[in-house]
């Protein structure tokens, strides 16, 4: 059975069933979540350390969740919030100039263990990875995620409109770049 | 695909196309063991006393007394020198552990701020005082020649036997 997001948060906000409600919400999000994370910050252990955190944080602030935004939004508003900290932490610890983070991540992509993409996938992955974060965030709700204009608007609070000029940026960039080699 | 008022992602789609099998993977059994992680991860966080809710609850007011407090005594005027015990090693271990606290503009205001770079090279210059005095104290220790006047020495001469023959077989 599939729980609508309403139901989640009714049971997690009666004090009886709050743990079953935590259960189930983990249940509908935790891959969506993790594959959000995983495709900006590249590496397998950095996204499960952040999964783990946003569910944390989720946890710590379900009971005071009022419902102004939609239960997903709020999620995935905390797991993009923590994708996008985690990068410029990186950025900041090992003193990498903001064009070169793309570099760092390429070499994660090669290193992973977890990747196992052939030459087209890498490529496509490479020119991914060289559109600004922001852009790179909304190529991948929209592309690999499926995720309507409306949900990574809400998501990433701007307006639909530059989020679909974003997008097309964002296409038009990889086309270029794969076309390039 | 057209997607929501005729963005083209054709392109991309018909290039994956030509591609086969997961690119990202996942260790086996990663998403069945997740919740037990997190689950794990909020048990020992509830654990630590200083996430209770009580204890925040009773530390946002005390931070808020000691606030009022300042606020009606009025903060300090002038910190003495003593008080600034830092050093160069300090500062650097200081700035190094908690460079992901720091951010870019704070960092920034620190490099700008005059007073506090003065007040570093005053520590500084105050260690390296100490030092010359150590230096000072150790020399004391053993005195030359040129400390004494030529009576204080031959005054020590006699006293250690000179002119009584024992120095002669010198």
């Amino acid at each position: 059975m599939s729980w609508t997001d309403e139901e989640i948060i009714e049971k997690i906000q009666d004090e009886k069933t709050i743990n079953y409600g935590f259960n189930l919400l983990m249940d509908k999000y935790q891959e969506k979540v993790y594959w959000v994370i995983r495709r900006m910050v590249i590496e397998h252990d950095a996204a499960d350390d952040i999964a783990q955190e946003v569910f944390v944080k989720v946890w710590e602030n379900i009971t005071s969740f009022r419902g102004d935004s939609k239960l997903y939004t709020w999620i995935y508003r905390i797991a993009t919030n923590e994708a996008l900290n985690h990068l410029r932490k990186k950025k900041r610890r090992f003193f990498i100039p903001i064009g070169d983070i793309e570099h760092e991540l390429s070499a994660s992509l090669d290193a992973d263990i977890y990747y196992s993409g052939d030459e087209i996938q890498l490529k496509l992955q490479k020119a991914i990875l060289k559109l600004p974060e922001k852009q790179r965030l909304v190529f991948n709700m929209k592309y690999f995620e499926e995720m309507k204009f409306k949900e990574i608007a809400a998501v990433m609070e701007v307006s639909v409109g530059s989020l679909k000029a974003q997008y097309h940026h964002a296409v038009k960039k990889i086309e270029k770049f794969v076309q390039k080699d | 695909m057209k997607d929501d008022k005729g963005i083209d992602d054709k392109f991309v789609r018909d290039f994956l196309k030509k591609s086969s099998g997961p690119e990202f993977k996942v260790p086996d059994n990663y998403f069945e063991g997740f919740q037990k992680s997190i689950r794990s991860k909020i048990n020992r966080d509830s654990t630590l006393w200083w996430k209770l809710p009580q204890v925040k609850i009773g530390l946002s007011i005390l931070s808020s007394l000691v606030l009022v407090f300042f606020i009606f005594k009025g903060f300090p005027q002038k910190k003495e020198l003593a008080e600034v015990e830092l050093n160069k090693k300090e500062l650097l271990a200081y700035f190094s552990e908690n460079i992901d606290e720091i951010s870019e503009l704070e960092l920034l205001e620190v490099l700008e701020d005059k007073d506090f770079i003065v007040r570093v090279i005053q520590v500084e210059q105050s260690d390296s005082l100490k030092i010359d005095k150590k230096k000072e104290e150790k020399n004391k220790v053993s005195p030359s020649l040129e400390d004494f006047t030529d009576e204080e020495i031959y005054e020590y001469m006699l006293d250690e036997g000179y002119g009584s023959g024992e120095w002669d077989n010198l």
